[in-house]
């Protein structure tokens, strides 16, 4: 059994890792060894975690194309209903690429991505005020390996909650 | 690895159209809430607190050896995670059908279904004259809403990672099925991973 102050260091770590600005705690127990964060319950209505846990942040391309998939409209449909609710937040839209190619390609691909993801927001209603893009190209893989395990994760764009607007 | 050629033909492919709790009063009400719209059909909303929290759907700190964005599951402790960056990941309690026990190891999600259909193998429908050669996805359809399908080197494992109409066997060995979650589970999964993603399902003590 660990020390209560260890269990709520871990559970304080686990949650600014998750990007939880304050320390929420999970009212899950804890088993198999993990340290809950937030559950799709008690995850705080409008808090980072209930972004992850029941919305997503993530949405995926096929190679070499900066379209919007129906499965990725659908993540995107769930974004804009959310940040509509919880009004305060602005977002950062990352796209990242990993197809072969020059740095110089791969940063206009994440850059398209990014841009194809910001306009469909802004179609759902998502002010172009509250959002910013960026690409990093292929410099930061979710994985790195010569097949489509990796390909496929890092052709993306991350819808991060950034600043409240004030 | 061993697959088993019997592994392989049988896949996950017996599902269950008569599993039944072995009380006869069972009442399955409070496990649903109220009916939802997906891609032309209607099927029950899951009443997810009416499942112990630890099958919630949750974000964690999991220990793992695997990189983020692969897909880790874990039949003994009826878990499916999605791992992310900083050792957390997204976890959902899952059932385990007999067929979710008879093969372990890598694969890959190589194609991912919308109200999936199912075809009985022949050799079920010799054992199983019963059954339908084809069932149409929908409500009805064991596999519920979505369906994962995992191969390896370019063959079809036959293990599926799909839903149940049973939210009740959530974190239990079910008779049958693969791996079996709820059906806003199995619809989440299938918005988180692309076709591509490295899946692992650990080995078992079974």
């Amino acid at each position: 059994m660990k020390s209560l102050p260890r269990l709520a260091a871990a559970a304080l770590s686990a949650a600014a890792l998750a990007g939880c600005g304050a320390f929420g705690g999970s009212s899950a127990p804890s088993v198999n060894g993990d340290t809950p964060i937030a559950t799709l319950l008690d995850a705080p209505r409008g808090s980072p975690s209930d972004f992850d846990v029941n919305v997503g942040r993530r949405v995926f391309f096929a190679p070499n194309s900066a379209d919007l998939s129906d499965t990725g409209r659908v993540t995107l449909d769930k974004q804009a209903a959310w940040l509509k609710r919880f009004a305060p937040y602005r977002i950062v839209v990352e796209g990242y690429a990993d197809e072969p190619g020059s740095p110089a390609a791969n940063l206009d691909l994440g850059r398209r991505r990014a841009a194809a993801v910001a306009a469909y927001l802004e179609r759902r209603g998502i002010g172009a005020g509250r959002v910013k893009t960026v690409s990093f190209g292929n410099t930061r893989p979710v994985r790195r390996c010569p097949d489509a395990s990796c390909w496929s994760q890092n052709r993306r764009a991350v819808t991060v909650l950034d600043s409240v607007a004030s | 690895m061993a697959i088993t050629r019997r592994a392989m033909l049988g896949g996950c492919a017996l599902l269950g159209f008569t599993a039944r709790p072995a009380a006869a009063a069972f009442d399955p009400s409070p496990y649903f809430a109220g009916t939802a719209r997906d891609h032309g059909f209607t099927y029950n909303r899951s009443n997810v607190a009416a499942l112990d929290p630890v099958w919630h759907r949750q974000l964690v700190e999991h220990r793992h050896d695997e990189p983020p964005g692969s897909v880790i599951v874990d039949t003994q402790n009826h878990f499916l995670y999605v791992t992310f960056e900083n050792n957390t990941a997204l976890r959902y309690g899952v059932g385990v059908g007999l067929e979710g026990f008879k093969w372990f190891g890598r694969a890959s999600v190589a194609r991912k279904a919308i109200w999936p259909g199912w075809t009985p193998p022949p050799e079920m429908l010799a054992r199983r004259p019963d059954l339908p050669h084809h069932m149409a996805g929908g409500p009805d359809n064991p596999l519920g809403p979505r369906a994962l399908y995992l191969y390896r080197d370019g063959k079809d494992l036959g293990y599926r990672l799909h839903g149940t109409l049973e939210p009740w066997t959530i974190g239990t060995d079910a008779s049958s099925g693969c791996v079996r979650m709820l059906p806003e589970d199995v619809m989440d999964l299938y918005q988180r991973i692309p076709v591509g993603t490295a899946v692992l399902v650990l080995k078992h003590i079974h």
